[in-house]
């Protein structure tokens, strides 16, 4: 069973150290090569404004850091100097805050594995599926 | 900053226009040069001392430098020929200039380094660019404030031609209306008779006659004559220093459009062989100087300053003051801003004073004044609206304010102003008058140290613009944000990547490449797998069509890691990587081809020498030795005796002879190291087959074929050196690791190829097979493939050891102990016979608990002794077998024993022997069953046996063997139920003991089964039968399942391992039986 949240742009990833990137999905499901290209692009490049950005806000919401045309993107530094990214298309802000709010619980409990460390890739399904359905939830 | 200014200065000077005739025209024309080429050089007048009033500001000018065109050539040329003359350019630059690899240390560079050496084609593009789009109608900084006329001294009718010239003159740029018309008294004229002195038919009186005739009409201080004796023979004679340099001349001319404009003519004179200005006199350029400043001086600066004040005093009238104010004001609320007017406004109306006097004074560097006239003027076109005309009076705004040290001043709003309006300019103009004032903005902001800023006006610029340019101010905004402290690395890596993508689709492929080899750095440690598919995928498609295979082959290989993608695009990058390794014509192993992915570090080798998995086992089962030999070996020979006394020494002898040797070990069943040069090593004997088992993993979602898979091995002979491998070393101290040892020969080892494919997803383990022929040191270092029939790989073994958890000193085999089926060194002793074993008879597969009778009695298993190679030496004919000693090896399967072994000889062939074996599992286990190891010894002091394993079926063996037979089991069994309502069908159950020992027998039966057999014990004796009536009583007629019945066997006299006594049971199989009613 896959949740998607049908049309737009809606891509979420998380950065995790050497700007590795440790999770990625694709909410709005299968892009084509060169649009997936271009977002991941936009968000590599957006890294630059997130470091900057943190250095000048006290919370862990960033709000949108950076924009290419018409794609934004929001961003979310845990306390762990994790990245959480969202390339959208002008989703309202308090829905991406409550969104990344949630999901920082649940990558806390992926944290919270001994063999998982910073930079290891997240490949739990249970934690993919949830993500999933919160962006639905609060996103879609 | 000021590097800035003094450029911006340089490229707005007072315009003067040229115009001449054909004649005077050709007199320079001997010279290679035109007479704007000839008067550039000098253009700086200086030394000035002209006071001048400009507004309410004084002033004096002390030097004016004149931006001398030809007349005929001030007008824009067309946006296409401005595209292509800008694409040649570029192309030349890029050629030039750009290379094809990757700066080191990028960052720093561009930090440390000038922007002109980072990207050079950007300035030269740049000075081009806004060279080209000079000459607009609403800017009048570049309409001819004067005009000089040239004509020829010998003329007859001087009046006549001035006319002609002047009523000539008004040229493309005039006819809008917006430039001050030639005719006009407001404009500079000055009348020049160009005189050729080492002319034949030069004629001094008339020139000076002429020069009369037009001084009366046009003034004395208008009117000169300017000779030229330089072109006289004697030139050449008087040597360089009396020649003017053809760069003085070179370096004044630009590049020239077809169809003209832009300040240059369509064509050029000739170039003489000399070079430009071939024959000029040094005392020419001064009079050309010397008339300049007259010009200047007398003319140009007067007509300037009296022009100025007729417009100052009409705008001032028009648009100045409360009244006027208030009449706007009015005026203003009234109007309905409408759609932007396309049109010019001509000189003669207010918008167009307005603009052309506050260009004057800003020409004149008074731009405190120019300011105000611009904004006065600005407001006039914004409320018309004139877009155009607005732009242009916010970029000039915005340009004093840059030039002005004011640090109030913010250009950088007004040139943004500009940008928004030139953007709603319809047509190609506006868009590149738009870009101009960004690039203007980012020059600014550069100066300023801004370099964030500087980059966000050039992306601003490059949105609409066509390709290359936007390419170009891509790429110069990625090298702003590297110049950023600290430096936006991945935002401008990303910049650079859209300028690479422009410049390819603006078909500069030369400068794409460059681009992108600059983020390979910097995004050649990411994960980000679709970025680096993107680079790869981009950057191998340049170097095959630049020619660069090797390259194209690297990044095409790259692009193989992509098993996210889908199968179709998989096989597409497959196709073209394959292609790729044929365009480059490599010879062996494609570097960094990982596909499919090998598990190099987890190999298991195979090999006729496993002696001993686990050393404890045999040493354990050694006492038994000699008690089994003496009563098993039914055929004892003369050996036999001395066997039992000295077994022990006789395996060591054993072991020896099979190490070659060569171990240090004096008793192999302690567990002797076999280390060699600090690496363990495996003992075969040469012409066996050794067989590793490399597991390949394919990764994609397509299939792959592979060939000529194989081993790849080095090998050093046995006669190489004193220690084999060790000479190796020895070799690779001296010449370096290529000697230490070298790919085998054909008649040293023969590797077996295998050819398979793996379908998607599949991980296979496959084994591959190498036979060494001849004694040495053999090492096997990795396996090596062919992908497709095309592309060879290779991969490395790296096979980890267990490590020790004390280990006791530093070297290798200390520190990790690698077990047998790990080691990749063989030691390989000359060949020696084997025994081989053959199975007849058996089944391919095996009941879990049934007893298989096999056709050979008593024994089944035929030994045979046999080379695997030439033989080197005679074997003995008489040898025997004394002694078998078995023993199990593999952790599933079930703990095995052997019992009783027998041999006797064959009664054919004297050279075999039977062997029987008795096994018995103590638990059932499904699957294969792997005899390991079956060693044998012979009298006398001939080689050693070789070991051999074998596998077979696991199974329990039960003796009984039973089935169910009777009516109603194959056709239907007739009764009838309303006779007779108990139905009994008999059934016999037939019973047999295929062992070898006499069993008792007990049938249970339960449920439906009725029958005086029941619980009724039977005694066979080994090959007996017998048949157990059963009955079955059913009461309706339907389909009944018979299961619940079975035997528990008791064998009697027979005792397992451990005293225990074997039995066990057998469930009889569910049988189907039909009762009918008829």
């Amino acid at each position: 069973m896959s949740v998607v949240v049908p049309g737009g742009v809606l891509t979420f990833v998380i950065v995790g150290q050497q700007d590795h990137p440790i999770y990625e999905v694709d909410l709005t499901g299968p892009k084509e090569q060169q649009t997936q290209y271009l977002h991941q692009f936009v968000l590599h490049a957006s890294l630059d404004a997130v470091d900057e950005a943190m250095w000048s806000s006290k919370e862990l919401h960033l709000k949108t850091v950076d924009r290419f045309n018409n794609l934004f993107v929001t961003a979310y530094v845990t306390p762990g100097n994790a990245r959480f990214l969202l390339l959208h298309d002008g989703k309202s802000d308090d829905a991406i805050r409550g969104f990344f709010t949630e999901v920082q619980e649940l990558y806390l409990r992926i944290m919270l594995n001994p063999f998982h460390t910073a930079s290891t890739r997240i490949t739990s399904k249970p934690f993919d599926q949830k993500v999933k359905v919160l962006a639905k939830r609060m996103l879609g | 900053m000021e590097q800035l200014k003094s450029w911006l200065k340089e490229r707005h000077q007072l315009a003067v226009a040229v115009y001449s005739t054909g004649a005077a025209d050709a007199i320079l024309a001997r010279h290679g040069l035109s007479i704007v080429d000839f008067l550039r050089p000098l253009s700086l007048v200086n030394q000035l001392n002209v006071p001048m009033r400009v507004g309410e500001f004084s002033m004096r000018v002390q030097e004016v430098k004149l931006s001398l065109f030809a007349g005929n050539s001030m007008y824009q040329p067309k946006p296409e020929v401005i595209d292509e003359a800008l694409r040649q350019l570029l192309t030349v630059q890029a050629q030039r200039h750009a290379t094809l690899q990757a700066l080191p240390n990028l960052i720093q560079h561009v930090q440390s380094e000038p922007p002109e050496s980072i990207n050079p084609w950007f300035a030269s593009y740049q000075g081009e660019f806004l060279r080209l789009v000079r000459f607009t109608e609403h800017e009048t900084l570049d309409h001819p404030a004067g005009g000089l006329f040239f004509m020829p001294a010998g003329t007859t009718q001087p009046l006549a031609v001035a006319e002609k010239l002047l009523s000539e003159a008004p040229l493309p740029l005039h006819t809008s209306g917006a430039a001050l018309a030639p005719s006009d008294p407001l404009f500079a004229k000055h009348w020049v008779l160009l005189q050729d002195v080492g002319a034949p038919d030069m004629d001094d009186a008339r020139a000076l006659n002429n020069l009369a005739a037009l001084s009366n009409i046009y003034g004395a201080a208008n009117c000169s004559i300017l000779r030229l004796h330089g072109s006289s023979s004697n030139s050449a004679a008087a040597g360089p220093a009396s020649a003017v340099p053809a760069a003085v001349f070179q370096a004044c001319r630009q590049a020239t459009l077809p169809g003209g404009g832009a300040g240059e003519p369509e064509q050029r004179p000739q170039e003489p062989q000399g070079g430009l200005g071939q024959g000029l006199h040094p005392d020419d350029m001064a009079a050309a100087g010397a008339l300049l400043r007259e010009f200047a001086e007398r003319s140009l600066l007067p007509r300037v300053e009296e022009r100025m004040a007729r417009l100052n005093l009409a705008v001032s009238t028009a648009r100045k003051g409360l009244k006027n104010r208030l009449t706007r004001l009015w005026k203003g609320a009234a109007a309905e801003p409408g759609p932007s007017m396309e049109t010019s406004y001509t000189y003669h109306s207010i918008e167009g004073q307005m603009r052309a006097l506050a260009d004057l004074a800003y020409l004149l560097g008074q731009y405190e004044f120019a300011v105000q006239s611009y904004r006065l003027a600005a407001q006039d076109y914004l409320s018309a609206p004139n877009s155009k005309w607005y732009a242009g009076a916010e970029e000039m705004i915005g340009l004093c304010s840059t030039l002005t040290s004011d640090p109030s001043a913010d250009p950088l709003k007004y040139f943004n102003r500009a940008y928004e309006h030139y953007s709603k300019v319809r047509g190609r103009q506006g868009r590149m008058l738009a870009t101009r004032t960004m690039l203007y903005a980012a020059l600014y902001q550069a100066a300023t140290g801004r370099h964030h800023a500087a980059s966000m006006s050039l992306m601003r610029a490059h949105f609409d613009e066509e390709a290359a340019r936007a390419a170009l101010l891509l790429e110069a905004a990625a090298y702003c944000l590297l110049r950023c402290r600290p430096a936006s690395v991945r935002k401008a890596a990303f910049h650079l990547v859209l300028a690479g993508l422009r410049y390819h689709s603006a078909k500069q492929k030369r400068l794409s490449i460059h681009c992108y080899k600059q983020v390979t750095g910097i995004y050649s440690a990411s994960a980000w797998r679709h970025i680096n598919e993107h680079l790869h995928d981009i950057l191998g498609k340049q170097c095959a069509e630049l020619g660069d295979a090797q390259g194209c082959l690297q990044h095409s290989a790259a692009l193989l890691d992509c098993g996210h993608r889908q199968a179709a695009a998989q096989a597409h990058y497959l196709a073209r990587f394959l292609e790729a390794v044929q365009a480059a014509g490599v010879v062996g192993p494609v570097q960094g081809l990982n596909l499919p992915q090998v598990v190099t570090d987890e190999v298991l080798v195979r090999y006729a020498d496993q002696r001993c998995y686990s050393p404890n086992t045999p040493a354990s089962l050694l006492p038994g030795l000699s008690s089994s030999s003496s009563s098993s070996s039914a055929a004892a020979g003369d050996g036999e005796a001395s066997l039992a006394e000295s077994a022990a020494a006789v395996w060591g002898q054993l072991e020896l002879s099979l190490a070659g040797g060569e171990a240090p070990s004096t008793n192999w069943l302690d567990g002797a190291k076999q280390v060699h040069d600090g690496e363990e090593f495996n003992t075969v004997a040469a012409g066996e087959e050794i067989a590793v088992q490399v597991t390949f993993k394919n990764p994609l979602a397509i299939k792959l074929s592979l060939s000529h898979v194989r081993l790849q091995v080095q090998f050093t002979p046995a006669g190489a050196g004193s220690t084999g491998a060790g000479a190796g070393a020895a070799a690779a101290a001296a010449d370096g690791p290529a000697a230490a040892a070298a790919a085998p020969k054909a008649e040293e080892v023969t590797v077996v190829e295998s050819q398979f494919s793996l379908h998607p997803g599949e991980q296979l383990t496959e084994s591959l097979l190498l036979r060494p022929l001849a004694a040495g040191w053999l090492r096997v270092t990795g396996v090596a493939w062919l992908l497709g029939g095309v592309a060879a790989g290779f991969a490395e073994f790296d096979v980890k050891g267990r490590k020790r958890k004390k280990p006791k000193g530093d070297r290798p085999s200390q520190r990790k102990h690698y077990p047998p089926s790990k080691r990749l060194v063989f030691h390989v002793l000359r060949g020696m016979p084997r025994l081989v074993l053959s199975l007849d008879g058996l089944p391919a597969e095996a009941a879990a608990g049934e007893l298989l009778r096999l056709q050979q009695q008593p024994g089944r298993f035929v030994f045979q002794c046999a080379w695997f190679c030439e033989p080197q030496e005679p074997v003995c004919a008489s040898m025997r077998h004394r002694v078998l000693l078995s023993h199990h090896s593999m952790a599933v399967a079930p703990l095995l024993e052997l019992a009783g072994p027998s041999v006797s000889p064959c009664v054919q062939n004297l050279h075999c022997y039977n062997l029987r074996l008795q096994a018995t599992a103590s638990k059932e286990a499904p699957g294969a069953l792997l005899l390991r190891q079956i060693s044998c010894l012979s009298s006398g002091a001939d080689a050693g046996w070789r070991l051999r394993s074998f596998s077979s079926s696991t199974q329990q063996l039960n003796p009984v063997r039973m089935t169910l037979e009777g009516p109603g089991l194959q056709a239907p069994h007739k009764h009838d139920f309303r006779a007779a309502l108990l139905c009994i069908v008999p059934l016999t159950l037939k019973l047999r003991n295929c062992g070898t020992a006499a069993v008792s027998l007990t049938v249970r039966a339960a449920g439906a089964w009725e029958g005086l057999a029941a619980d009724h014990a039977w005694h066979l004796e080994p090959g007996g039968s017998v048949d157990v009536v059963l009955q079955v009583a059913v009461f309706k007629p339907g389909v009944y399942v018979l299961d619940d019945y079975g035997v528990d066997w008791r064998c009697e006299g027979m005792v397992g391992a451990g005293g225990r006594v074997r039995q066990g049971s057998k469930v009889g199989e569910a049988v189907v039986l039909k009762v009918e009613s008829p």
